[in-house]
């Protein structure tokens, strides 16, 4: 009868372990999948397309200029410049994805997402920006 | 024999105890499984190699939005908010008040636990989607922070 007993509570002591290690994979699992879900969610996709432009096409239009620091600071902005750098084609563009956040970002400290946006120049080159939305 | 069907006292109390321990468990396995997704979470971003920045923009005015008056213990526990805010990270744009009342005062490379944790402590009220405006020497800042 003891015998029979201790089997019983080792059969619901094992059952009970295997519930709640299922238990906390599901709620792993689940989460997981929610946050991956949820970050993915940012607004439109947006993409920031960079144009190298001639000094004489800028006629007197405004230019910001750049320095290291904005583009350690504008990750997205340095990703394009350097893409475009290196795009044998000519005229010499390239086109990133980034967040609103950084479109916002972008449009606080550079004006990019604005009617008649000014150039950006950096180390002699200027550049024409464009937003696009998908 | 109608007496014999009772339950023993002492089988009742097992039983409570039993169920007591059941729910105590599944409280602790979910609490664990949160905590142990989160922490996964985390490993997997800081080691995907993305870069989540601060960036920090300036209003002239707070408008209706809540004002949170920030203080010395903001700066220590948050240091890349004290780094762009008054430190060597400020780096206000030549787009002076460009499109608003707005203007970028700087940005810093954060952690993703860091960029959640401002997230969290300055970011906007998920439910009624108010951004707090932080007071400093007179000025109104806003956070904002990227997880790539």
């Amino acid at each position: 009868m003891e015998s029979g007993n201790n089997k019983r509570m080792i059969a619901v002591g094992v059952a009970a372990v295997i519930g709640v290690v299922l238990l906390v994979v599901t709620v792993v699992l689940v989460y997981t999948a929610l946050v991956a879900l949820i970050t993915g969610i940012d607004g439109l996709p947006q993409e920031l397309t960079v144009e190298v432009v001639g000094e004489e096409d800028l006629q007197n239009a405004p230019a910001i200029h750049l320095t290291d620091r904005d583009l350690k600071q504008h990750p997205v902005l340095a990703s394009a410049i350097r893409e475009a750098n290196s795009n044998p084609n000519m005229p010499k563009y390239a086109s990133v994805p980034m967040t609103g956040v950084e479109c916002l970002v972008l449009t606080e400290s550079c004006g990019v997402y604005t009617k008649g946006a000014p150039y950006l120049e950096y180390d002699g080159v200027y550049y024409a920006t464009r937003v696009l939305l998908h | 024999m109608e007496e014999d069907r009772k339950p023993e006292p002492g089988n009742q109390f097992k039983t409570v105890g039993l169920i007591l321990a059941c729910v105590l468990a599944g409280i602790v396995a979910v609490a664990l499984g949160f905590m142990l997704a989160d922490a996964l979470i985390l490993y997997a971003y800081e080691s995907s190699g993305g870069q989540p920045m601060l960036y920090v923009m300036e209003r002239v005015e707070p408008g209706e939005n809540v004002v949170v008056r920030l203080t010395e213990k903001d700066f220590v526990d948050h240091p890349a908010l004290d780094a762009v805010i008054r430190g060597e990270e400020r780096n206000p744009s030549a787009w002076e008040w460009g499109s608003s009342d707005r203007r970028f005062i700087g940005g810093a490379n954060v952690s993703y636990a860091e960029s959640r944790a401002l997230q969290d402590a300055y970011g906007p009220d998920r439910e009624a989607w108010v951004h707090p405006h932080l007071e400093y020497e007179g000025a109104y800042y806003m956070v904002v922070t990227t997880w790539p």
